[in-house]
């Protein structure tokens, strides 16, 4: 064992040494001669008492610090001659044992200092003797210091202790315990750093010490200072002689060399290849230091012994320790040691603890918290991401290159909640925001309108901004980019919806060159122009590709407005130096025209998305999200965030409120009228209406959390995101964000436990079915007739998209872009609803599809040009929400007697308030349905404006496939389905708002299989294979979710334990058994989610 | 011919054959399919029967009332795709009582030419707005362009749905140039409040009325600019207006930007028109025909009533007069 660990510890190497000219006062008293010179009189010394010379009672710096002896004598015995002779106060002696100073300003220091000083005990400072005073100028006032030399403890040891004030109240360090003998000479220093933080030593070694993070200075009094005694009360004199006591400015040093733990790194990853641990060494002697030498080692592991080179006074010198993180996850007290031999022999010794955790799991879906919060309380509720890593954007953009992001003090508190949040499991996500900083604080980099005058705006066109937001990006990485914890971060959240056009010498020449003309001047708001308003608009409405207004939006919101290309150089910077799984995400996405490239070429694309009215809303913006990805790089992908928040204007309005925010759902709706009358109706409230009246933000109700929870998880996306802290938990700091309903905690914690940790691995993997019905969201209509949903899922568009589902049609949204791009083959149904303007290309590519057989459905604003086969006209929402959904169902029952006789649907439910949704995986469907029945609660139902509380609903949804085998992912068993016509019938039963994931096999599974090698050394590899397969052992042709634990000898749960997405039915896992693993028998047991079938698998470590 | 053919020519004699074969087969199946009970075979035969050109015209005629909505409107596609010839059918689908094909139709007409502007003309009579609508976008399409197809457009300006006199007015300029477009002054505006809704009874609207005590307004921006935040109800604006003489203008509009949420507007007294779809209206441009009403060369007295239900109020972007002529 020892030997296997010193193959892997002993791995040692040195790094160049760093030579910092310092000061004598930097560097080490020399505390073992009488201070002369500099170390008397220098500028940082603040009063020194000697007690020798031809006048003994008074400082040995001249400065006028003379000294009162009450009870006290000089002696001739001291260390360095003379010193100050005390006895014992009570209980022995109730008197006066001091030398008194007179109170002078001079005595209170104003920021960091030093209190030090050499004793040497009488036989009175016995077991029996408490407290002994060193020094006192606070008395018990909270002002000023005390340095005390503590009672002993029961083995006789005894603590130095400084009790400092702070003017409210006071604080107490302590050194480590240590031995006090009569007779014996010692020198005992105290540092402050005026901040907090205290340090001991004794005879030129570190005491200890203790931290009070957000102290500062002491307070000054009036009291005088007390050698050797306490200044009033009952008495406590130190029984014994005291020598050359110094008071000085800063923090000193007394050590002959320090010996610093300085890697920003205690948690790591297991196999991590960067495990290194970094301890520097400083000779803070005035003499070279030589002969040093560092001994590593980890708990019974052979020591590693390194011989330091001589160093200069003041030089550092940096070992580096290659951690060995194949060991087995865990908390490992690593144990370092340096030792100077010689003439004076010295001995720093620290222990650290370093914590290696498991490698994750393949394929975790993020349960991300957009904000922050308790790290254990957002564990607890199932997050792996929160946010909390920011940066100094002006001290940046004033360097004008990648620099620290942070202070000192912030990076390092960063640093600790990293090593920590990775402990726990837990990862941080950073919000940045360069672009944003910019529009605020570089007035010479803001957009212009056509008159010349300065918009409040950053122009992203400028290369200055652009380098910023790298360098900002950078910045972070090079700072925390080897965290693992430091996960991903945020891209300029909600930049766009107000970026305006701009017409600076930059923007003209831009635009010149791409298109080989000016900006046209009809162009005016960033939103478009109406068709109406534009002289010689095409009747038809059907633009050519290259109209010059057209041309030019699109550019405008692809390029112009430069954001995506800051997006793009900010997720490069933080790219440049971040650990290879780092990821970036940009929101709200759709917040834009749609037209590609909205997020620049960051990894994932997201958006808010407040559930209200109807919670399947939610899917409206996630389509148009992938949407927008179709567009990106390939890579990028989408997630989903829904806001714990509810705007109370939109859910239960005060009395005499109305919609406040602009941008709300309902922006574009006829807002629910407001008269005097309102405002003196007192009907029923809810609880927390009594309760927090003025609440602006409520907590989103918990059933509507769930459906809206499936209506996105029933879509392929890579993470989810909430946002709303202070509305989710009790007692967060809350701001606006009130919590107003406790059971959505809950329930947001169920849903994570028991769908996205089981499923999410399988989900990830499994793609859409492709549709056939095809949503235009038209990016001509929206430039040329004000249309546009801008990522609110409101308005026509929002509903219309809403009747797609209750007509059980699984629409695709896709943008002018996808059409000109991909045409329209795949698809035998186009929506174009709010379609008034098309270009030329997508009129053509619709025209082509219709005489192909496609069938379009319009609304009666659709161009002229276009001829649908089913009008849909449009309809004002009504504002009470049951009767809203209610048109909704009418017009899809209303679309599907036209649609119905030309369109076959690949499945649909029988009930239109259970929403089916279909992906696919080679021949397996994964059929997701969500009970979208519900009526008026409590909690804001009666406002009318939502239905909170979901009805449970029954449902048979026909699958049109001859056969399958059903499976219930959520509940883990097989569901009994019948053929009929060829088609397949499952039953389905939902509760309230609840959605299920039914996996549909052309095989049913039969067992599950594990391979592997029987036997494996410890620090060997072992692979094993799980398979999900047919009676014929033939692996499914699907993605099963599969639970594997791994059981160590010692019957621990091991590595790689957790949740799988097996992909067509088979998967596999490399371990690699640790050197100080558990040797016998270990066991493997995986569990297939979908019937909850098993095996059991053994394997033995050998030695 | 016969055994003596060369192999080459019967190799070539057989592909003419089984082209013709698959040709009559073809033409059975579609046949097949427009008899079909299945309404999804029916209109895709339809659709491939329409590539036949004139050839396909009677079976889309009879087809355009077949019993299914949606093989309807695959009959008037096809016959839009006929020109002229189709034209006797399409005016026939005008009279279907299927909303969308007459929709379809109607649009489809815009390629009749001339001839179809009397057809179209009918079809502004449709109970159905959208019918209306496409009506009017036919006639705008249709070339070449006539001071008959202009007169007939500028009728629907004052139909009573407010979709349909929007395309109207987009229509009609189309026929129309610019000679004057003057800016109206946006201050000097005279202002009331008219809580009691009295302002229509006692005529604010006269251009004789004395307005020199009411308050003083500006337009292009909200009335809660002016110390009427929050007012919902009815404001009178007045003011006088010089206009040029224009000899060449035929007609004339006023353009108004924005007025929030409705209008109605007088020139010298003489009601010209109004601008009412509720709230919705706030943000929405529109015009009014003004060429009755006013005086070239002289003061013209403009007043518009303004009518508010929810947040800001008035007159709150610019207005423009604009004077046109018919385009050659």
């Amino acid at each position: 064992m020892c030997t296997i660990l010193a193959v892997c510890l002993g791995v040692l190497f040195m790094s160049s040494t760093a030579n910092a000219q310092q000061s004598p006062a930097q560097l080490a008293q020399p505390w073992e001669q009488l201070y002369q010179g500099e170390d008397v009189t220098g500028e940082h010394v603040i009063a020194m008492w000697s007690f020798d010379g031809e006048v003994q009672e008074t400082d040995a710096g001249g400065k006028g610090y003379d000294l009162e002896l009450i009870g006290t004598q000089i002696s001739p015995d001291g260390k360095f001659g003379g010193c100050l002779e005390s006895f014992p106060g009570w209980p022995v002696e109730d008197k006066k044992h001091q030398a008194r100073v007179q109170h002078k300003p001079e005595l209170c220091p104003a920021g960091a200092f030093t209190l030090e000083m050499w004793i040497k005990p009488k036989p009175e400072l016995n077991q029996e003797y408490g407290d002994a005073f060193l020094l006192d100028k606070k008395y018990v006032e909270h002002a000023n210091y005390q340095f005390i030399l503590r009672r002993p403890a029961s083995d006789g040891r005894r603590s130095l202790q400084a009790v400092l004030g702070y003017g409210d109240d006071s604080a107490t360090y302590t050194s480590e315990p240590a031995e006090y003998e009569t007779g014996v000479w010692y020198h005992v220093a105290f540092t402050y750093d005026a901040a907090g933080k205290s340090s001991f030593f004794r005879d030129g070694a570190a005491l200890g010490g203790t931290s009070h993070p957000g102290r500062g200075p002491v307070i000054p009094s009036q009291h005088d200072l007390f050698i050797g005694d306490r200044a009033g009360s009952y008495y406590h004199g130190f029984p014994g002689f005291i020598d050359q006591v110094r008071i000085s400015g800063g923090v000193l040093e007394f050590r002959p060399a320090t010996f610093a733990f300085t890697s920003d790194r205690t948690s790591f990853v297991r196999m991590e290849d960067t495990g290194t641990l970094e301890f520097t060494v400083t000779n803070m002697q005035r003499t070279p230091l030589s002969g040093a030498v560092c001994r590593f080692a980890i708990a019974d592991a052979d020591q590693t012994r390194v011989e330091l080179p001589e160093l200069a006074p003041g030089q550092a010198h940096t070992v580096q320790y290659a951690f060995d993180t194949s060991l087995r996850p865990g908390t490992y007290r690593v144990h370092a040691r340096m030792e100077i031999n010689g003439e004076s022999p010295y001995t720093s010794e620290e222990q650290y603890e370093v914590v290696l955790v498991n490698r994750p799991l393949p394929l975790r879906m993020p349960v991300v918290l957009w904000g922050g919060g308790d790290m254990a309380q957002v564990k607890d509720l199932g997050f792996t991401h929160m946010m909390g890593v920011s940066a100094n954007m002006s001290s940046i953009w004033d360097a004008g290159e990648a620099i620290l992001p942070q202070s000192e003090a912030a990076l390092v508190s960063m640093k600790e909640r990293l090593n920590e949040a990775l402990t726990c499991d837990l990862k941080y996500i950073s919000s940045l925001s360069p672009g944003s900083w910019a529009r605020q604080n570089l007035p010479d980099y803001q957009r212009v309108d056509r008159e010349g005058n300065r918009l409040e705006d950053v122009n992203g066109l400028y290369p200055e901004i652009q380098q910023f937001c790298h360098n900002v990006g950078q910045s972070i990485s090079q700072a925390y980019g080897h965290f693992p914890a430091f996960d991903g971060a945020m891209i300029h959240t909600e930049v766009r919806g107000a970026s305006r056009l701009s017409f600076s010498d930059l923007d003209r020449q831009s635009f010149r060159e791409f298109a080989g003309y000016d900006i046209p001047e009809q162009a005016q708001g960033q939103r478009g122009i109406a068709w109406e308003n534009i002289l010689d608009f095409p009747q038809d409405r059907v633009i050519p590709d290259d109209y010059p207004l057209h041309v030019y939006y699109r550019w405008f919101w692809k390029q112009g407005d430069g954001w995506n290309d800051l997006h793009t150089a900010l997720h490069e910077g933080l790219k440049s130096a971040a650990h290879p799984g780092f990821w970036t995400f940009y929101d709200p996405a759709c917040r834009a025209p749609k037209a590609w490239g909205s997020g620049g070429d960051v990894d994932f694309l997201s958006h808010w998305t407040y559930s209200y009215p109807d919670p399947i809303c939610i899917g409206t913006c996630t389509d148009e999200l992938f949407a927008m990805a179709e567009g990106g790089p390939d890579y990028q992908k989408v997630m989903k965030m829904t806001q714990i928040i509810w705007y109370r204007s939109q859910t239960a309005p005060m009395p005499g409120e109305e919609a406040h925010v602009r941008d709300a759902f309902f922006d574009d709706q006829d807002r629910r009228p407001v008269t005097a009358d309102d405002a003196e109706v007192e009907g029923y409230r809810a609880k927390w209406e009594k309760e927090i009246p003025d609440a602006r933000f409520i907590t989103i109700a918990p059933m509507h959390l769930r459906e809206a929870f499936w209506a996105k998880m029933a879509r392929p996306i890579q993470g989810i995101m909430y946002h709303g802290w202070g509305s989710l938990v009790e007692g967060a700091t809350h701001g606006s964000y009130r919590h107003t309903n406790p059971d959505t905690r809950d329930e947001l914690r169920r849903l994570v436990q028991t769908v996205v940790e089981p499923l999410g691995p399988t989900l990830m993997q499994v793609p859409d079915r492709p549709a056939r019905v095809a949503f235009l969201e038209s990016f001509a209509s929206e430039m040329f007739a004000l249309k546009g949903t801008y990522g609110w899922n409101g308005g026509w568009t929002g509903d219309a998209y809403l009747i797609m589902h209750y007509a059980q049609l699984q629409p695709q949204i896709v943008y002018d872009e996808t059409i000109e791009r991909d045409g329209l083959d795949q698809y035998q149904v186009l929506v174009m609803v709010d379609c008034d303007v098309l270009t030329a290309t997508v009129a053509e590519q619709v025209k082509a599809f219709q005489a192909r057989g496609g069938i379009i459905i319009g609304d009666e604003k659709l161009a002229p040009a276009i001829k649908p086969d089913i009008l849909m006209q449009s309809h004002a929402r009504p504002k009470e929400a049951d009767q809203a959904r209610a048109l909704l169902l009418q017009r899809a029952a209303q679309l599907r007697t036209e649609l119905d006789p030309h369109f076959r649907r690949y499945g649909q439910s029988d009930n239109p308030d259970v929403i089916t949704r279909f992906r696919q995986w080679g021949s397996t469907d994964y059929l997701f349905t969500i009970n979208d029945l519900r009526e008026f609660g409590d909690y804001v139902g009666h406002h009318g404006l939502v239905m909170e509380n979901g009805l449970p609903s029954d449902a048979t949804v026909t699958v049109n496939r001859p056969a399958g085998y059903v499976y219930d992912l959520v509940a883990g068993r097989q569901v009994q389905a019948q053929t009929e016509r060829d088609r397949l019938m499952i039953p389905v039963a939902l509760g309230p708002c609840e959605g299920r994931v039914l996996m549909i096999t052309e095989r049913p599974i039969a067992q599950v299989n594990i391979t592997g090698a029987d036997t494996v050394a410890r620090g060997g590899k072992l692979t094993l294979a799980v398979t999900v397969a047919d009676e014929a052992g033939q692996a499914v042709d699907a993605v099963v979710p599969v639970h594997v634990e791994i059981q160590d000898a010692a019957s621990q749960v091991a590595e790689f334990s957790g949740y799988y997405g097996a992909a067509d039915g088979k998967m596999q896992i490399e371990l690699d058994i640790a050197p100080n693993d558990v040797p016998g028998v270990w066991s493997v047991r995986a569990t297939e989610l979908a019937s909850g079938r098993d095996a059991v698998g053994y394997f033995r470590v050998s030695r | 011919m016969g055994f003596f053919t060369p192999l080459a020519s019967r190799v070539r004699l057989y592909a003419v054959i089984s082209t013709c074969l698959l040709a009559v087969l073809a033409a059975a199946a579609v046949e097949a399919d427009l008899r079909s009970p299945n309404p999804a075979a029916r209109r895709l035969a339809l659709l491939r029967l329409a590539e036949k050109g004139p050839a396909a015209l009677e079976q889309l005629a009879e087809s355009v009332g077949d019993r299914d909505p949606l093989v309807r409107r695959a009959a008037v596609l096809g016959l839009s795709s006929l020109g002229h010839a189709a034209i006797p059918a399409l005016q026939a689908a005008l009279d279907n009582d299927d909303i969308l094909v007459r929709r379809n139709a109607a649009l489809a007409l815009a390629n009749g030419g001339l001839q179809a502007v009397p057809v179209l003309s009918k079809a502004l009579a449709d109970p159905e707005p959208i019918v209306r609508q496409a009506s009017l976008h036919a006639l705008a399409m249709i070339s070449p362009r006539s001071a008959e197809t202009f007169k007939i457009i500028r009728t629907a300006i004052d139909d009573p749905a407010p979709e349909v006199q929007a395309v109207a007015i987009t229509a009609s300029e189309r026929f129309l140039d610019i000679v004057v477009e003057m800016p109206l002054p946006l201050e000097q505006w005279k202002f009331r409040l008219d809580l009691e809704r009295i302002g229509d009874d006692e005529r604010w609207f006269a251009a004789d009325l004395d307005d020199s005590q009411w308050d003083d307004i500006s337009i292009g921006k909200a009335w809660g600019h002016f110390g009427y935040d929050g007012y919902i109800g009815v404001g009178w604006y007045r003011r006088i207006i010089s206009v040029p003489d224009s000899p060449e203008a035929t007609g004339a509009v006023l353009q108004f930007e924005g007025v929030d949420e409705c209008a109605w507007i007088w020139v010298n007294g003489q009601y010209v028109g109004k601008h009412d779809i509720g709230p919705a209206g706030w943000d929405k441009p529109f015009q009014v025909d003004v060429g009755d009403a006013l005086r070239w060369g002289e003061d013209n007295q403009i007043t518009v009533k303004a009518m508010n239900t929810t947040a800001a109020g008035g007159i709150w972007m610019p207005v423009t007069l604009r004077a046109t002529r018919l385009a050659p």
